[in-house]
């Protein structure tokens, strides 16, 4: 049996499908990022910014660089300018994916899914510390939601728990004393041993780059070279936080931008114009920077045909948007004043769309441990049902900047940010200093492409408990959460949309 | 010069024609000649080819779109080119790979089958091709009708390499599904 009747066939297709004009790449919004079918681009930095030098407490004589020849705790990378870099005192090493099954990259025809075994057995083995540890971050997740979600009114507000969990044990292995201890106790660690191995059993478990999704905990340190620094802290920062340190002057053109160069490349150059606005001060002694870069794809897609403007009802009036609207079996949950639904990402998490009931907003609901409750009950959430939900969510590209210094204070964490009180002895030899902020930016958007029409109609359910019989209509059109969580169940994303 | 008006020439019977295609669609051909073929000369005669294929369909063809009469005239003697040179062991690179991957599509015979002429076979893949989502219908087509690697999808999609694999294995395993239900004997 020959393929040649088949290839014969193909030539007499109808015209208007070999038309050039039909074979256009769809527009996209973004130049890096083209999304196959649904596509979630999801991303964050959090920066902890500048311990800034006490004035009081310039070093005397001439600063040394650090050794750079020495100890270089180089584990092995992937050759990128940005590794050849002089001032690299430490690299992460991250482990090499298994592509996804299916894909064979060394040859352009798909032959086999027998890769499919190394790819399972490599991202079990991935969260088998997580599951064997039983780290649970549900404490550090609802306190920090509830102080940033305090004081939101009205705005599009995105955090990103792990990003932020991440930057913060990174901080508690570089400081000492009662500054460690506060970071200790909001991240719910006895001890900096317990806290590194938790933070590197979370970073493998959320890590996923498989050529399909992503998601990709990067760390780094930003170190000015006039200063001494203990390397062992920094092979640490490389062994358990994956991340990578680099040293520079403080402030010149260069350390900037290969600071930049390096928030661009983790981010996929989705944050460049934020960036842009990057700068390592001159009397800025330390920059730890924490990204997380994410995609997914929907494993049961939005149909474009199906996507239809709607009008949405933000706090600044009613606007109109593109909805995307699926209908399929799946799960509803009710909670004390919101219902929530979810929608599964290919391998890589869920998302979860939660909508307040009229009358409440999504801040509100943050406030409140019922939405927490809901999330830590993996699913097994009493109230629920599966029924046909027809799900109508708005496209949304949404990103927010916030300094989190104040409301790390409400939570305890006070004396990195004080003159007097930081001490930053485990990584800085012959200085102190303090953290100057804590800049945490977010950046989510959503989209699709896909077939046919349907309009649904806003059914609410108005803060009734009961659950519908066999249909529900689910429509975000008004301000919602939403919550994305890895596989194992982290939280890698929440985010209040008041305006999408 | 319109298409109209080439059409209109070729109808007179006027071998200006033939002139104004080549001045007009020459290098469009060509490209998709050589894709096929990867050889220079080799392409320069399947469109020379053509043109005398064009010059004798038409009439009583009247195509609406002269560009994508050419296109579809020019890939099946291009093909058929390939073919030949197949049997004789020699050449055929990329289009070799793309027909390659398209017999895995070709259910292995398990059940009674049809046996079905191209032609009808192409009606049930034309519709099979209108059934896929804009970037999977894309990618098929470039692959199997332009001939195109998988390295220019990638580029031309501005995606990974992995995905048009992906999406183009997926892609031939519902076609494989399709012509299995169908029972189908290609």
């Amino acid at each position: 049996m020959k393929p040649d009747k088949l290839i014969d066939a193909m030539g007499m297709i109808g015209e208007d499908l070999i038309d050039e004009e039909n074979l256009k790449p769809e527009k996209k919004k973004y130049k890096r990022i083209k999304w196959t079918v649904l596509i979630a681009a999801l991303l964050s930095v959090t920066l902890i910014f500048g311990m800034v030098l006490r004035p009081s407490s310039k070093p005397s004589g001439i600063p040394k660089r650090p050794d750079i020849t020495t100890d270089k705790a180089v584990i092995e990378y992937e050759p990128e300018d940005i590794y050849l870099y002089n001032g690299c005192l430490a690299m992460a090493s991250y482990p090499e994916s298994p592509v996804y099954p299916g894909i064979d990259e060394s040859s352009d025809m798909i032959t086999a899914d027998s890769v499919g075994d190394d790819w399972f057995l490599f991202y079990r083995e991935m969260d088998s510390e997580f599951k064997e540890l039983g780290i649970n971050i549900d404490e550090f997740y609802k306190s920090t939601c509830k102080t940033l979600f305090n004081k939101n009114e009205g705005e599009n507000l995105l955090y990103s728990p792990v990003s932020l969990y991440m930057a913060l044990a990174m901080l508690a292995e570089v400081t000492d004393s009662e500054s460690r201890t506060q970071l200790l106790d909001l991240t719910g660690a006895e001890s900096i041993e317990q806290l590194r191995t938790n933070a590197r059993a979370i970073w493998k478990a959320c890590y996923k780059n498989d050529g399909v999704s992503s998601a990709i905990l990067a760390n780094s340190l930003w170190l000015d070279d006039k200063y001494n620094y203990n390397q062992l802290t920094l092979d640490t920062l490389a062994e358990y936080y994956f991340a990578s340190s680099f040293s520079g002057e403080s402030g010149s053109q260069e350390f900037n931008d290969i600071f930049r160069k390096w928030i661009n490349d983790q981010t996929n150059g989705l944050l460049e114009d934020s960036a842009k606005e990057l700068t390592i001060e001159p009397r800025t002694v330390l920059t730890l920077a924490s990204t997380i870069y994410y995609y997914a794809q929907w494993s049961d897609k939005f149909f474009p045909e199906l996507t239809k403007e709607a009008e949405f009802n933000s706090p600044d009036g009613i606007i109109k948007c593109d909805f995307m609207n699926s209908s399929r079996n799946d799960t509803y949950f009710r909670g004390e004043n919101f219902s929530a639904t979810k929608k599964h990402l290919d391998e890589n998490g869920t998302m979860y769309f939660i909508l307040p009931d009229e009358g409440f907003s999504p801040e509100e609901i943050l406030k409140g441990d019922e939405i927490y409750s809901f999330l830590n009950s993996g699913d097994l959430w009493e109230n629920r049902k599966n029924l046909t939900v027809n799900l109508s969510v708005p496209k949304f590209d949404v990103s927010s900047k916030t300094d989190l210094k104040d409301s790390l204070k409400e939570l305890g964490v006070t004396d990195i940010f004080e003159d007097k009180e930081a001490n930053f002895a485990n990584l800085l030899e012959d200085t102190s200093g303090f953290a100057a902020c804590i800049e945490h930016s977010v950046r989510v958007n959503i989209d699709e492409e896909g077939c046919e029409a349907a309009a649904y109609t806003a059914i609410l359910m108005n803060g009734s408990s009961a659950s519908p019989k066999d249909e529900i209509d689910f429509v975000l059109n008004r301000p919602f959460i939403f919550v994305i969580t890895s596989d194992a169940g982290i939280p890698l994303y929440t985010g209040v949309v008041n305006n999408p | 010069m319109d298409d109209k008006n080439i059409i209109k020439l070729y109808f007179e019977r006027d071998e200006k024609a033939l002139e104004e295609t080549k001045n007009k669609y020459e290098n469009y051909c060509f490209s998709i000649a050589y894709r096929i073929l990867s050889s220079k000369e080799d392409a320069e005669e399947c469109v020379n080819d053509t043109y005398s294929a064009v010059w004798n369909s038409i009439p009583p063809q009247n195509p609406d779109k002269l560009s994508l009469f050419l296109a579809a005239t020019v890939r099946n003697i291009s093909i058929k080119k390939i073919r030949h040179d197949r049997a004789q062991k020699r050449g055929g690179g990329e289009t070799i790979v793309a027909i390659d991957e398209l017999y895995g599509a070709i259910p292995s015979k398990s059940t009674p089958e049809k046996e079905i002429e191209a032609k009808e076979l192409s009606v049930i893949l034309d519709s099979f091709i209108r059934s896929l989502k804009h970037e999977e219908r894309c990618f098929f087509i470039r692959r199997y009708w332009y001939m195109y690697s998988v390295c220019e999808i990638a580029r031309e999609y501005s995606c990974s390499e992995s995905k048009v694999k992906m999406k183009l294995k997926r892609t031939r395993d519902k076609l494989c599904e399709l012509l299995k239900k169908e029972e189908i004997n290609v």
